[in-house]
């Protein structure tokens, strides 16, 4: 019976993995010089000069703080009839296409190349943002999104998601960080939402500056929240919108919108970090790991092996293997002759990703000593 | 020059061993639609075509797929249209040309040869890649498409629903962090990859005012933040994360695909 269905699963693999999987694996060295570098927690900050509003029917005018330090842009992701208001009262009609000292202009661009969004837009342009409020009127008949950035602005907020590769069950820290210039904003209000790949945002989450949220020191403008859990079960690309507002140094109100992105990774299998062995057989290096597969399919098995002290990456192999659900060990060989003559010692980055669906499935780094 | 003299042996050694050459287009994200054959060579527009392949004396296949999709997916449909135009063509050596996310589309091909198995006979004869504009280590300008997306909004359903497609997530900078440590080589700390890519990256905005894709292009710059110089779409540093620099061009990322404000498919005829 138990033959059997190893028989089956067998021919379960040879029936749907296609003819190219069963490729020979591949090795090769890196260029003289390179370095071994960890994939990063999380991906670089993403910088924010700008905040996003939605004008509706409902709500047919917009307040838009400006910090006061900046040209302004103020965008319409749709040619609507917009009047803008100034803190002084002056007035962009919206048939007008600049004001007589041209210190507010209007200009229409079509937005299909730019990938977001069909059909003529419109910017209007403040050349010196007073450090108040702006008002933008407009009479819609569905909801458009309208952009309001500072690009010279002192005030930024930066952001990130971890980790990046998210397994599951691991928890998310969602970082902000406000500055104006060097300075830390520290009587600022920052929120989150996080949205899966194709579905619809969670609930808003508040970020702390408290020194008891993952965020370093108390009021040093580092903002931060730890979930243990996504709010949904779902795999995929998520992505988290992050809102900040407050005052700047001078008290004038100011908004800030930033993102950031994590992908949960599927509960596709599980590496063994116990299991992973270095072995020399023959002229090569063989590197075995256990994995229980919980989806089959096709995945990749990488090593990058480095020298371990002085982290110079030596060389690197993958082997495509079809594999079906339960328990499997996976093997490769990198030749000796590419690991250098000097190397003694191994660090080793071991790695399992998914192919039909691309994604890591585990990866673990060991040191490993190399007796030959 | 080095490249210089490298196209010069190249040519040489071609002429000896009668060597096929021909250029491969890849464009970049946009719509399904770009799938067909005409869109997908409007994209590029008769006059850029024309230069690169020297008045079409060199045999050329302007490759279509869906610009909506991720870059595998984005990868199997140029690699079935590549692989069978050089064998029905017999064209045993490559030079590749790409724009904006055509350059991830040839690198997922390039770093993954045994993902399909029409990779590595291709793989094999590439000369190298010439990359206008990649966004290799990911596009500001795509992170605000996710900003902006409609997951945001419970009530109303905004203009750019459809635009956060996975083509555009796919060029966001978490989405290439990502990448680029387990899926592509060629960046810091990666394999390389096995053949040269020559980035070719856009550094201006105003390029001509009677183009209000210009406006388009300068706006996104000024409210993406995009560090550094950048053509609209795709800051310096990111399309030169990967790859040998080949020269910068002020063309924006409207024109940095065409051959009119700089004549960018004169630059890429001196290949042949």
């Amino acid at each position: 019976m138990k033959n059997e269905v190893t028989l089956m699963k067998i021919l379960f693999a040879l029936a749907l993995f296609p003819a190219s999987l069963f490729a020979a694996d591949s090795v090769g060295t890196f260029a003289p010089g390179e370095v071994y570098q960890p994939p990063a927690a999380h991906a670089p900050a993403n910088v924010s000069r700008m905040y996003a509003r939605t004008l509706t029917p409902d709500a047919r005018a917009l307040e838009l703080p400006a910090a006061g330090d900046s040209s302004m842009i103020v965008w319409t992701l749709r040619n609507v009839s917009a009047r803008l208001v100034t803190p002084t009262g002056r007035t962009l009609e919206p048939d007008s296409v600049q004001s007589p000292d041209r210190s507010l202009q209007r200009f229409r661009f079509d937005g299909t190349e730019l990938g977001l969004g069909n059909g003529s837009q419109q910017v209007l342009h403040v050349a010196r943002a007073e450090a108040a409020t702006y008002r933008l009127e407009a009479a819609v008949q569905e909801a458009v999104t309208v952009v309001a950035a500072e690009p010279e602005s002192r005030i930024t907020l930066s952001t990130w998601a971890a980790p990046l590769s998210r397994q599951p069950g691991e928890p998310v820290t969602l970082h902000a960080e406000l500055r104006e210039g060097t300075d830390a904003v520290t009587e600022g209000r920052v929120t989150a939402r996080l949205a899966p790949a194709n579905g619809k945002a969670g609930e808003s989450v508040e970020l702390f500056d408290d020194g008891g949220h993952d965020d370093g020191a108390a009021n040093d403008g580092i903002y931060a929240v730890t979930l243990n859990e996504l709010p949904q079960d779902a795999a995929g690309l998520w992505q988290v919108r992050f809102e900040a507002d407050g005052r700047t140094s001078s008290g004038a109100r100011f908004a800030r919108t930033g993102s950031g992105e994590l992908m949960a990774e599927r509960d596709a299998a599980h590496l063994d970090a116990a299991s992973i062995h270095a072995t020399v057989s023959g002229e090569a290096l063989r590197i075995t790991a256990a994995v229980d597969v919980r989806i089959a399919g096709n995945y990749r098995f990488d090593v990058i092996a480095a020298d371990t002290t002085t982290r110079a990456a030596l060389a690197w192999a993958e082997a495509p293997r079809a594999l079906v659900t339960g328990p499997s060990e996976l093997s490769v060989e990198i030749p000796l002759a590419l690991l250098g003559t000097n190397a003694r010692s191994l660090h080793l980055d071991v790695r399992l990703l998914g192919l039909d669906t691309p994604g890591v499935a585990g990866r673990v780094e060991r040191e490993v000593s190399l007796s030959r | 020059m080095k490249r210089a003299l490298v196209v010069l042996l190249l040519t040489l050694s071609a002429v000896t061993a009668s060597a096929k050459t021909g250029v491969v287009f890849i464009h970049g994200k946009g719509g399904a639609n770009l799938a067909q054959a005409s869109v997908a060579r409007a994209y590029w527009g008769e006059d850029m075509l024309r230069a690169t392949t020297k008045a079409f004396t060199i045999p050329y296949l302007v490759c279509g797929y869906d610009g909506t999709q991720y870059m595998w997916v984005a990868g199997n449909q140029v690699a079935a249209q590549i692989y069978s135009w050089m064998n029905a063509n017999a064209i045993d050596d490559i030079v590749v040309e790409t724009h904006s996310f055509g350059g991830v589309v040839i690198r997922w091909i390039l770093s993954n040869p045994t993902y399909d198995s029409r990779y590595q006979p291709i793989i094999s004869r590439i000369r190298w890649v010439n990359s206008i504009a990649p966004p290799n280590a990911g596009s500001e300008a795509a992170n605000l498409a996710g900003t902006l997306s409609g997951s945001w909004l419970t009530g109303w359903l905004v203009d750019l629903v459809g635009q956060n497609n996975d083509a555009t997530k796919n060029c966001s900078t978490g989405s290439m962090t990502y990448y680029n440590q387990y899926y592509l080589k060629g960046s810091a700390g990666r394999p390389a990859l096995p053949k040269t890519v020559y980035n070719i990256a856009g550094t201006g905005l105003w390029n001509d005012f009677i183009h209000s894709e210009d406006y388009g292009l300068a706006t996104l710059s000024g409210v993406v933040g995009m560090p550094g110089e950048d053509d609209g779409m795709v800051s310096q540093y990111s399309a030169q994360a990967v790859g040998t620099v080949w020269f910068t061009t002020l063309a924006n990322h409207h024109h940095n695909r065409r051959n009119d404000y700089k004549k960018i498919g004169d630059s890429l005829a001196t290949d042949f």
